[in-house]
């Protein structure tokens, strides 16, 4: 499951040591892009009570989706859903 | 007609539990004002009238609120108010979260939905629809979706061939209803209770430029001068353009795996979204001439991840941006955007997000975030023509005029904080067209497009530091130019904007 950390604290970050702690709890970080400030690891959700206390300053979100509200009419039934 | 209904609600500063005098003095002084008036030793809550700050048209307002309980002098607080005042109470006390009370339950199984599934050898005969324009030209790629038993929602659907040809298999002799959807340059058509028959032929009524849209109804963009003052305005969503008649400052591609330098729309939510804004033209955007920052989270046919929107917000805060604009939602709270709307908030920027389309449902998150404005759709009458597919949006409640309402598919509750037109309003799309589309996703750049053009008329607001004072200010300003509809506080919170 994918999961979003976020550097909440005032300390430079230690990437190193933040690299460290995924790969610790079988985690791979899949989306670096915002890093130092923001990642996306990919992570077992058994691992993500463990990998929350040992990045300190950091908050952890489960990774969800969002639609664009479409005001169409949808159909389910015999031709299938859409 | 409104009713009162008192509800209770947590208030607390826009970042955290508890809040200094440095940080915030003003709201630091309304929550201990609260505080001191419980009087714990009557065991009882204590009831306070707040004036409804910023509303010259009728100052003599005020709320009322029961203080229940305290945590802390300049800490959360538990009071009861009347949900028709949450808009007042939001715009006069920016800077305060008002999060409603809660209560859960035990976590009972719950039964499972079962829809009703009908295997295709029970489909007994075939349709054919032929789509033209009015010079009888085919038409491709025209959505054509009918069905059979409309509360149960079982139909077909398909899309017309290049000879304007969609062949439907229905199981029923008649449809109840088929609805034909052009993906632009049309109006769509809907028909109510067709005998089948073995053919159908429907020409589509070009969209004229020239006309009213409701929008444009109460927003004469034609005719309006570019805004005043530079504002940047940030765009969550598809992608925007490439249109000649939209103008884009810049932006990035949010979205793992794709070119960060390319935010175009490969759909066309975005397109229209931005254009209802910025564009110029024929169907100008209520805000002609603001810098619009396009954030694309959405991929093609796919939800938007939050981590994506979250990361769209953090460069809307680097590059800036006085507004954001979110046509975008699910049903849940979701504690990683709460943290990031907090921080835009905290930058000085204020986040727009659609209620929804959900047909009466509950807001909408984000939109039902307290630091969020959430915008509700509302439609005129005969601003499209009576066949087309956004009659189906007509349904009470009506406003103080007959001709207004709020749009059928419209999210309400009380943390709707606004109204604007969202039902047949025209704007760009890919490749140079213009597409009549619905939504709240409409309704919401529409407020977010004016809130950019009265903000452009105050550069001593633009000017301020980039912090949440700013956003209070900017939410202070916004709540003098707003006008009741006539709907009631649950459907249009504190009204629609208006321009001076």
């Amino acid at each position: 499951m994918n999961y979003i950390i976020k550097h909440t604290g005032d300390k430079p970050v230690d990437l190193k040591k933040v690299a460290e702690v995924i790969r610790a709890h079988q985690g791979s970080l899949i989306d670096g892009s915002s890093m130092p400030s923001m990642g996306l690891v990919n992570i077992a959700p058994e691992a993500i009570e463990s990998l929350k206390q040992n990045l300190e300053e950091w908050q952890v979100f489960p990774e969800k989706s969002y639609e664009v509200p479409s005001t169409r009419k949808k159909a389910g039934g015999p031709f299938g859903r859409f | 007609m409104k009713t009162s209904k008192r509800q209770n609600f947590i208030l607390l500063p826009s970042s955290g539990s508890e809040i200094t005098l440095k940080s915030n003095p003003q709201v630091a002084d309304f929550l201990t004002t609260l505080d001191d008036a419980i009087d714990f030793h009557s065991g009882g809550s204590s009831a306070m009238s707040f004036s409804v700050r910023n509303m010259p048209q009728a100052p003599q307002e005020e709320i009322a609120i029961e203080v229940i309980d305290s945590i802390k002098s300049k800490g959360a607080k538990l009071v009861s108010l009347d949900t028709n005042e949450m808009a007042n109470f939001r715009f006069s006390y920016p800077g305060l979260r008002i999060i409603p009370e809660k209560f859960y339950s035990r976590t009972d199984a719950m039964q499972e939905r079962l829809d009703q599934k009908i295997t295709a050898k029970t489909a007994s005969k075939t349709l054919d629809v032929f789509i033209t324009d009015q010079a009888a030209t085919p038409l491709l790629g025209i959505t054509v979706i009918a069905f059979t038993d409309f509360k149960l929602r079982i139909g077909s659907k398909t899309r017309t061939n290049a000879k304007g040809y969609a062949k439907l298999r229905l199981n029923a002799d008649k449809i109840e209803r088929l609805y034909i959807y052009p993906d632009h340059s049309y109006w769509g058509v809907l028909q109510k209770n067709i005998k089948t028959k073995q053919s159908l032929e429907i020409k589509l009524v070009p969209l004229d430029l020239g006309t009213n849209d409701s929008l444009r109804h109460f927003f004469d963009t034609r005719n309006f001068q570019q805004i005043e003052n530079p504002v940047k305005v940030g765009v969550i969503d598809t992608g925007a353009g490439p249109h000649n008649n939209l103008l884009v400052a810049g932006g990035k591609n949010m979205i793992n795996g794709e070119d960060p330098d390319d935010y175009s729309d490969k759909e066309s939510h975005g397109t229209h979204v931005a254009g209802i804004i910025g564009a110029s033209g024929v169907m100008p955007g209520v805000a002609l001439g603001a810098d619009l920052h396009i954030y694309r989270v959405f991929a093609v046919g796919k939800n938007a991840s939050n981590f994506d929107i979250m990361k769209a917000i953090a460069q809307a805060i680097a590059d800036k941006c006085d507004l954001i604009n979110m046509s975008l939602g699910e049903k849940d709270l979701d504690e990683g955007l709460i943290s990031s709307i907090k921080d835009a908030y905290n930058a000085g920027i204020v986040c727009f997000a659609a209620n929804g389309n959900d047909g009466r449902q509950p807001v909408s998150f984000p939109a039902a975030y307290s630091l969020s404005i959430a915008v509700g759709a509302m439609g005129r009458k005969g601003t499209y023509p009576a066949s087309s597919t956004q009659a189906d949006a007509e349904a009470a409640p009506y406003g103080t005029s007959p001709d207004n309402y709020v749009a059928a598919f419209s999210n309400i509750g009380p943390e709707t904080d606004l109204i604007a037109p969202g039902v047949a309003i025209i704007s760009t799309y890919p490749g140079d067209y213009y597409a009549a589309m619905d939504g709240t996703s409409m309704a919401c750049p529409a407020a977010t497009g004016l809130a950019a053009r009265l903000l452009s008329t105050r550069a001593d607001l633009l000017a301020l530091p980039r912090n949440q004072v700013r956003s209070d200010e900017i939410l202070k300003f916004l709540s003098q130019n707003i006008q009741a509809m006539g709907f009631g506080a649950n459907f249009e919170g504190k009204g629609m904007f208006h321009l001076p």
